[in-house]
């Protein structure tokens, strides 16, 4: 623990809080003032928009989603492993294989549950 | 690094993989779940023949000592209990099966790491892993929206419990620079005064009376209970509450040893809320499912009687009440899920009449309830014997006083269960069939619920042999 004291700190939120404020506040004073056709889009010079964004989408993009989420999380584990490879050395080589390994039995276990089938025709309802 | 002690927890995530590809090979569902009881059974003879190790490895995250074998033991018994309860009810209710046997077993395997941990990291991971795990299967009833409901209301508040788990566990790491249990018992003696030590002990028992459902963190205990597969219902109320007061007696023996009358006056506290919310909300209940839910949380009061009276020596008595809690309400359940098999209905109402329709279901349901309340000499009565006895030798006579009025009040809703099985007239006099597999279930925790009450000795003496190792 360090007993530097705290009010710098303080002061500092303070002055924060003053120049932000005063930024807003003057140019809020001293500015013009626009309300022309352009000023409440999102976009100014964009493209107009059209329609609402409030589109339903199809469940499956989100199922696709969590099958990249899963898959794209592990990778993580292999890059864990492959910054120290040579530390590791064979014992770290066969936890790494049984790891990708079992990655690749839940891959196939998907596949076959007709969990990446885009078209829900071929998937199988199982009791 | 001692990879061999860690052979039941490898045999059980295998076990849990084997029964995911046997469930796409195989269309005997029913088979998967043999499959999957053997193999508990299995696992369940590697654990026991861990018991009198007591050794630690990975720098200290992994402990396999008596209290861990007693707890995976507690959870791996529940877990095959729970398994036979549901062949039937998976049969007419569940979609997914081998699915459903596999994530058990995945929850099963956080469990029992949340045992055997003496790190606050990998205490994390393995509660992570366990309520994933169990976020999973209390909305296994897809179609159902109650199950549904279940499933949403318990992630989002299982979230918020972590998030509060995991600042506490944050708070405790700065104070003591390290996340292992015992360096934190080391460290943490010299700040016990300070108000940001109190408030990371505070957050991280807060985190885990969410688990334990403790008053005031109770509120998603009911609605879960009820919308869940019943299955999943008695796994919740048994092996996740026990897992969760495994965590809390290692941390407050290991990690916040030094600070034992601080969290001794926060479990007093709670313990008294917890009890007297839990009985009094379980009095006006027509379902049975939430009816146990809040017995569930009345229970977990009962236990911060004994964490409040935690003392040297005082944790045996936590084990036993665990022990019999865990036959007892097995027992409940296995019978809750024969009526509903066979008449789709979880209202207390509808179990009019049930002794002459079904004497034996009546019999067995009633000795569990009857376990529940504390009558001698069946298990029940001998936890809370214990653990009311232990508060009373450590002084804390008005708080045995509270939780002795509350076991008074719990007669009564149990009773009524009773009441309205032996007393009332059956509206439909058809037997309720109860098929083999959950005539063996309850029948094994009914003769468990005697066995445990009249053979108390050598239960005893296994409890306090794995509840030595804390201190």
């Amino acid at each position: 623990m360090n007993d530097s004291p705290l009010w710098p700190l303080a002061v500092y939120f303070l002055l924060v809080l003053v120049v932000v404020g005063g930024m807003v506040l003057i140019s809020w004073a001293l500015g013009q003032r626009h309300h022309e056709m352009a000023t409440a889009r999102p976009y100014e010079s964009g493209v107009a928009r059209t329609g609402t964004a409030r589109v339903r989408l199809d469940v499956k993009f989100y199922l696709n989603a969590v099958f990249f989420v899963i898959f794209d999380l592990e990778a993580a584990f292999v890059f864990a492993w492959a910054v120290s490879v040579r530390e590791l050395g064979w014992s770290g080589f066969v936890e790494i294989l049984i790891f990708v390994g079992v990655l690749l039995a839940s891959l196939a276990y998907l596949w076959r549950l007709g969990a990446l089938d885009w078209s829900s025709a071929r998937r199988r309802p199982r009791r | 690094m001692n990879l061999a002690l860690l052979n039941p927890e490898i045999a059980l995530v295998v076990l849990a993989l084997f029964v995911f590809a046997l469930d796409l090979v195989w269309s005997n569902k029913r088979g998967i779940g043999y499959v999957t009881i053997a193999g508990l059974a299995g696992v369940a003879a590697l654990v026991a023949g861990q018991f009198g190790l007591n050794t630690t490895s990975f720098s200290g995250a992994l402990i396999v000592d008596n209290f861990a074998v007693f707890f995976n033991l507690l959870f791996l018994g529940a877990a095959a209990l729970v398994v036979l309860a549901a062949l039937q009810y998976g049969e007419q209710f569940l979609h997914w099966r081998g699915e459903f046997y596999g994530v058990l077993l995945f929850a099963t395997f956080g469990m029992m790491f949340m045992a055997s941990s003496g790190d606050l990291i990998a205490i994390y991971v393995a509660l992570e892993t366990a309520s994933i795990s169990l976020y999973v299967l209390a909305g296994f009833r897809k179609h159902d929206p109650a199950s549904g409901e279940a499933a949403l209301k318990y992630l989002l508040l299982g979230a918020l419990a972590s998030a509060v788990l995991l600042y506490g566990m944050a708070l405790l790491y700065g104070l003591t620079g390290s996340t292992n249990l015992a360096a934190i018992g080391q460290q943490i003696a010299g700040q016990a005064g300070q108000p940001v030590t109190l408030l990371a002990m505070t957050l991280v028992i807060c985190g885990l009376g969410f688990k334990v459902a403790a008053v005031p963190f109770q509120m998603w205990a009911p609605d879960v209970y009820q919308g869940a597969p019943t299955p999943v219902t008695a796994f919740l109320s048994v092996a996740s509450k026990a897992s969760g007061f495994a965590v809390l007696l290692r941390l407050t023996t290991s990690a916040l040893g030094p600070l034992q009358s601080d969290w001794q006056a926060i479990f007093t506290a709670l313990a008294v809320v917890t009890m007297t919310v839990g009985n009094l909300a379980a009095i006006p209940q027509h379902n049975i499912k939430r009816l146990m839910g809040y017995s569930s949380i009345a229970m977990a009061g009962y236990l911060l009687v004994g964490m409040a009276a935690l003392a040297a020596g005082g944790a045996p008595s936590i084990l036993l009440f665990l022990a019999a809690y865990t036959v007892t309400n097995l027992g409940a359940f296995a019978a809750i899920i024969a009526f509903s098999n066979a008449t789709g209905s979880d209202e207390i109402d509808d179990y009019s009449g049930l002794a002459s329709r079904s004497p034996l279901l009546a019999l067995g349901f009633g000795f569990c309830l009857f376990s529940l309340i504390g009558i001698p000499p069946l298990a029940g009565f001998f936890g809370k014997f214990y653990v009311f006895a232990e508060a009373v030798n450590r002084g804390l006579i008005w708080l045995a006083v509270v939780a002795l009025l509350n076991s008074a009040v719990s007669v009564f809703y149990y009773l009524r269960v009773v009441k309205v099985m032996y007393l009332n007239p059956a509206r439909d006099t058809s037997p309720v069939n109860v098929p083999p597999s959950l005539a063996v279930a309850l029948a094994v925790t009914a003769i468990g619920v005697v066995v445990v009450g009249v053979g108390i000795g050598p239960i005893m003496d296994t409890a306090v042999a794995a509840a030595q190792v804390l201190r």
